[in-house]
């Protein structure tokens, strides 16, 4: 759906995912529908540390976002609240923690 | 970088994870291809410090002795070496025996002798404090503050060994390795790298492997995936019918568990994956090349777990729609009983030393302070409140206040009190001693062996 403000993340998307990089690191997998969809979302600029940073409240310094062409995947990886785990955890595994790039409009 | 001939192939099979299952057909496809040998990972830190501070690993012995007894005897059938990573979940050294143990108990049950290598991957405090004060010792991004304190208060370190380990004790004559802490690939790169096989598409192949079929579509239950080791490149291929690799979902797999999919660092190697390619082999398996990989000084990942005090918890739900309509002010509400009530029982500065994590369903429950959307939306809300304390008396006395305010919590719509609902008789749950990762860091080492303990016996 193209809006004013752009194309929905959700539209482009194959599918998505986040799972821990061991337990300091909480990572998501955006998969592109096809090379099309990932050059638009890529070429956009519009996945970067910046707005990663605002959707997660996170420092922008500490966020990676690494484009992967084979799979038509950009991995945006980021420090987790607190280490896998550890009492105030909420999502052990990291499963649940894509929702907020979602948000993202391109 | 192959130091093999022109025709020179080497085949593996790989099952996903020691305990989830595989089918056994699937093995025995994969041995009446005739093979060099088995791999299986059985570890992980996905599911928190538990079981290397010293809890069960994730699965039952049941299950765990179903899948070691089909690999080992599997290994037997075609006489190729068996190789386990990670045993019991975490890699401690209880989980080296525990699956030592099944293996000894297969024997018997089957008739079998072999030679069996036990690895022990962990790591004495001394050993870490003196790394640390020789300057042996580098954080990883991001690292908690790690200092000798913390390493010994630390209950238990492991190191992440690589491929040597294995290699030794395949030397040494073991027809099955049964290794602590091993990273993931260093199982399937193991025996590639012995034989001289391109050390970029041995770790790229071992990376791929990892997980069994969760590298083919469409995603099922863990199953076995073969894996053959060619010059220039390598093939890999699932062993049920009813899945395929595609170039895709073997790309895609690349990502899995990794903050960068294009740089994969291992102990003494760092393999660059940026121009590896990805082509279909078949309609059901596919081709990759062009993964490069160069030595580098020789570093151990660390693993340690510290205790973070003593946790009980309680949970209950709220239904009443005028409760739900200003839930934040509802348990604000209470917070001036609990400190009151605390400070008539435990004196000042008791409620203090508590961190207090209250968790709503409904809210931000799953997210906390990365929610997008940090309002109450729904007709019903869950509550999962725990309370962390250094003492288990503390941990007693302040959980019990805590849910004994909530249980009565004032609704701002009724006269008189009301009463949450809860779902069992026991309203407040022990956790025990809980565990905490305290450590994120590498130890840089001369002999990669050096860290690592391995032990033979003759088997049946």
């Amino acid at each position: 759906m193209t809006t004013a403000g752009g194309t929905a993340m959700i539209d482009l998307l194959e599918s998505i995912r986040s799972k821990n990089a061991g337990p300091f690191t909480v990572c998501v997998d955006l998969f592109f529908k096809d090379r099309a969809a990932y050059d638009h979302a890529v070429d956009s600029g519009a996945i970067n540390p910046e707005a990663v940073g605002a959707l997660y409240r996170v420092d922008p310094a500490a966020v990676r976002v690494v484009e992967f062409v084979p799979a038509l995947a950009v991995k945006v990886s980021m420090p987790r609240l607190v280490p896998g785990g550890a009492p105030g955890d909420r999502d052990v595994a990291g499963g649940q923690q894509f929702v907020p790039l979602l948000e993202l409009t391109i | 970088m192959t130091d093999v001939p022109d025709d020179a192939t080497l085949s593996y099979l790989s099952i996903g994870s020691v305990g989830t299952g595989f089918g056994e057909g699937s093995l025995q496809r994969g041995l009446s291809r005739g093979i060099d040998f088995i791999g299986a990972d059985a570890g992980s830190v996905d599911g928190g410090p538990a079981s290397l501070a010293g809890g069960p690993p994730s699965w039952s012995d049941a299950a765990y002795e179903r899948d070691l007894s089909l690999l080992v005897r599997g290994s037997r059938q075609a006489e190729v070496p068996l190789l386990v990573g990670s045993c019991g979940l975490s890699g401690r050294d209880w989980g080296v025996d525990y699956f030592a143990e099944m293996a000894r108990r297969t024997a018997k049950e089957h008739g079998l002798r072999f030679t069996m290598a036990r690895v022990y991957t962990e790591i004495p405090a001394d050993v870490v404090a003196t790394a640390l004060h020789e300057g042996r010792l580098h954080p990883l991004t991001p690292a908690p503050h790690y200092d000798e304190e913390v390493i010994r208060r630390s209950i238990r370190i492991v190191g992440v060994m690589g491929v040597e380990p294995f290699q030794a004790a395949l030397e040494g004559g073991a027809d099955v390795v049964l290794a602590g802490r091993t990273t993931d690939a260093a199982i399937f790169a193991a025996i590639p790298l012995a034989r001289g096989f391109d050390p970029g598409l041995a770790w790229h192949a071992g990376k791929i492997a990892e997980c069994g079929t969760a590298s083919a579509e469409p995603r099922r239950r863990l199953d076995v995936l073969s894996v053959t080791m060619e010059p220039e490149s390598f093939v890999v291929e699932p062993l049920a019918d009813d899945i395929r690799c595609t170039p895709f979902s073997v790309a895609a797999h690349q990502l899995h568990e990794v903050a960068d999919p294009v740089t994969m660092v291992e102990p003494g190697w760092t393999t660059d994956l940026s121009q590896a390619t990805y082509d279909p082999a078949s309609d059901r398996s596919v081709r990759v090349a062009g993964s490069v990989a160069q030595k580098t000084p020789y570093t151990v990942k660390l693993e340690g777990a510290e205790s973070a005090g003593f946790q009980r918890m309680f949970m209950f739900s709220v239904r009443d729609p005028t409760v739900l309509a200003h839930l934040d002010q509802w348990a604000a509400g209470i917070q001036d009983d609990i400190a009151i009530r605390c400070r008539e029982i435990l004196g000042d500065g008791a409620l203090e030393q508590c961190q207090v994590h209250v968790r709503t369903y409904g809210k931000d429950g799953t997210m906390g302070p990365r929610e997008p959307v940090p309002t109450f939306e729904g007709h019903e809300a869950f509550f999962l409140v725990d309370v962390l304390a250094p003492t288990p008396a503390l941990c007693e006395t302040v959980t019990s206040v805590i849910w004994y305010a909530y249980l009565h919590a004032k609704g701002p719509a009724w006269r008189g009190s009301s009463t949450v609902a809860w779902p069992f008789t026991r309203f407040v749950h022990d956790l025990g001693e809980v565990p905490r990762f305290n450590v994120h860091h590498v130890i840089e080492v001369d002999d990669p062996l050096s860290l690592f303990r391995i032990e033979y016996e003759e088997v049946g």
